[in-house]
């Protein structure tokens, strides 16, 4: 993963459709291009993925999914999906 | 259930799902429900041949808000004969049939028709996603398919050739017939 300084936001044009029933969000970005689907847990850290940086997206998830996750779980699960998410080119890295 | 549009709305849906799982990014995988699912896809023979599109048949149906008609059947006039003959050339058993807008009382709605010669016939796609000779298709098919997607109301639905169909070949199918039967007596 990058830079704890560093701050993520959504690859611009990402098309997104909700799938709620079954807990996951199909996602299609023109660039890559490749539909994918990420579950709950990654598609709320790319909601979240608003030009925040790390420790603000992990509070914010945190926020969400308290107390059936601790503060070091949620780092551990943003992180991973970040991880993923910037791979997948669905979320880019800046400054 | 509503569509969850925001971080909120979205923590409401991981929450009622319990603890959390690891998150998943990849490539979605395809659901075919048992209930009505047709393994063995008839072939055509006879007088099916050179009438029926086809064995299997894939229809994405989706609407378009009418700001985006122009771009669309711009989209289609400039790449759809292209879609059709590319097809035949970089896969075997995968057909385009073309896409049809409602002509008569629907708003701007579309039917993309697909035509498969099998099930496995799907895997042909690999081909186009690796990419190669095959770049062109894959990103117009690409643009294709995003329009589907652009439609949260969109559907697929996978057809057989009908009047083939050997009900004794699909056990679940038979099955079904039989409980029909015997819940009217038949």
């Amino acid at each position: 993963m990058s830079s704890r300084n560093a701050c993520y936001r959504r690859t611009p044009d990402l098309r997104m459709r909700p799938v709620p029933e079954s807990g996951y969000c199909l996602v299609y970005a023109p660039s890559i291009p490749e539909l994918l689907s990420v579950n709950t847990t990654a598609w709320l850290v790319l909601e979240l993925s608003t030009g925040r940086d790390f420790d603000e997206i992990t509070a914010a998830f945190h926020h969400e999914v308290a107390p059936l996750l601790t503060v070091f779980e949620a780092r551990e699960q943003v992180a991973a999906a970040l991880d993923d998410l910037v791979t997948r080119q669905l979320v880019v890295v800046g400054d | 259930m509503t569509t969850p549009h925001d971080a909120a709305a979205i923590g409401a849906l991981l929450r009622r799902r319990g603890v959390p799982e690891r998150p998943v990014v990849g490539v979605p995988v395809s659901e075919i429900r048992s209930d009505n699912f047709l393994g063995a896809i008839p072939t055509l023979d006879g007088a099916a041949h050179g009438t029926a599109l086809g064995g299997l048949i894939l229809e994405w149906k989706f609407q378009l808000p009418y700001h985006v008609l122009p771009e669309f059947l711009q989209f289609l006039t400039d790449n759809d004969l292209y879609i059709t003959q590319s097809c035949a050339k970089a896969m075997k058993g995968v057909h385009y049939y073309g896409t049809y807008m409602g002509a008569a009382g629907q708003r701007a709605g579309f039917r993309t028709i697909w035509g498969y010669d099998s099930w496995d016939s799907h895997n042909e796609w690999a081909k186009v996603v690796a990419g190669g000779d095959n770049a062109r298709l894959l990103e117009v098919v690409t643009e294709l398919r995003s329009y589907w997607l652009s439609d949260p109301d969109s559907s697929q639905e996978h057809l057989a050739y009908a009047a083939n169909v050997d009900i004794s070949a699909h056990p679940f199918l038979s099955l079904t017939v039989a409980a029909d039967k015997k819940a009217n007596g038949k």
